[in-house]
């Protein structure tokens, strides 16, 4: 309650609020950013790189944060996160010169190649998200099932109705 | 990787299935993201946040980072004094300056404008016409003086020769 009105204050241009918000939530923000820090970059640049993000147009941004929908905390987090990640996109090392690489890696192969025929709704997002969550980031059946907030059971049955829409899709495929 | 599934074919198959599915394309805003975060979105709004957290590695990433968030990192004095400058303090006795003018004025300021404009045009209309009458009756004069040169010699001599014939 008491952020909500501190908010309402901020985005009303209340200076003492903003310096009230820069001093809480500042440490949040490097704690967020930290690990995704390309070298030569500070963390507190990243800081402001986000605070300005936040005050930016009248403070834009900040006006869609809905404290009904979310924690700001957790809101916080995703903001600071994906403006690192901007940063990173934006600052990414020049490409190599073409005269650097060697010509066995600029050689085409003429390979002709059937367009793969995937049925788009084949998998569900869930069953996507379960699979990509088990395989690619090798976590736990429990676990999943902390983050999607399901039972487990949950998790191993759409993995195993995923499996078996996959089977049955490359076998027909293959045939 | 949890043991049950180990089992290579169905990582094969996972594989192969994630090398060519198509890929969601319209992301989620970051309140969006919160709210899947949080576990506070509806079964619809959680699968479209989901198909396309399920080609973005990133945004699931930093999802998961929101909702384990870390402990604090301490800011240093100068950090914090960067950021509140961004926003700047309001001083009651500056009054600030009046973003448009009401449309009535906006309207009054175009239309002088537009009567002046004419008001010179039907001035210098007046006045050059006046002028042009003028050098038309010089041109005239011209005329008249040209005509003079050209016409024959005057009758002078004409006497003069008849009595030396004579």
């Amino acid at each position: 309650m008491a952020e909500a009105k501190e908010l309402a204050a901020l985005i009303a241009g209340d200076k003492a609020a903003w310096d009230g918000f820069v001093r809480r939530y500042a440490g949040l923000i490097l704690s967020a950013v930290r690990g995704l820090l390309r070298e030569g970059t500070e963390a507190e640049d990243l800081l402001q790189e986000v605070l300005v993000r936040l005050c930016k147009d009248n403070f834009r941004l900040l006006k869609t944060y809905d404290p009904a929908r979310a924690g700001l905390t957790t809101w916080l987090t995703i903001v600071a996160r994906s403006t690192a990640r901007d940063l990173q996109r934006r600052h990414r090392p020049a490409q190599t010169a073409l005269e650097d690489v060697p010509e066995t890696l600029l050689a085409v192969t003429d390979v002709h190649q059937e367009p793969l025929k995937l049925p788009k709704d084949l998998l569900s997002p869930r069953q996507h998200l379960v699979l990509t969550l088990l395989y690619e980031r090798d976590l736990e059946v429990a676990d999943v099932a902390k983050i999607l907030g399901v039972d487990p059971q949950t998790v191993r049955s759409t993995h195993h109705k995923a499996m078996l829409k996959l089977r049955g899709h490359f076998a027909t495929e293959d045939r | 990787m949890s043991e049950f599934i180990k089992q290579a074919e169905q990582t094969a198959l996972w594989r192969r299935w994630r090398q060519s599915a198509e890929h969601a394309t319209e992301a989620p805003d970051p309140m969006l993201l919160a709210a899947w975060a949080e576990h506070r979105l509806d079964e619809a709004s959680a699968e479209a946040v989901e198909a396309w957290l399920a080609f973005h590695p990133e945004a699931l990433e930093d999802a998961l980072a929101a909702r384990n968030v870390a402990p604090p990192i301490e800011a240093s004095v100068a950090a914090i004094a960067r950021g509140s400058a961004l926003v700047a303090q309001r001083d009651p006795k500056i009054v600030p300056l009046r973003r448009g003018a009401p449309a009535w004025r906006v309207a009054a300021t175009w239309t002088s404008m537009a009567a002046s404009i004419v008001i010179a045009c039907l001035v210098g209309f007046e006045l050059g016409g006046g002028l042009y009458a003028g050098v038309l009756g010089g041109g005239q004069s011209d005329i008249a003086f040209e005509q003079t040169l050209l016409d024959g010699p005057a009758p002078l001599f004409s006497d003069f020769d008849e009595e030396i014939g004579s």
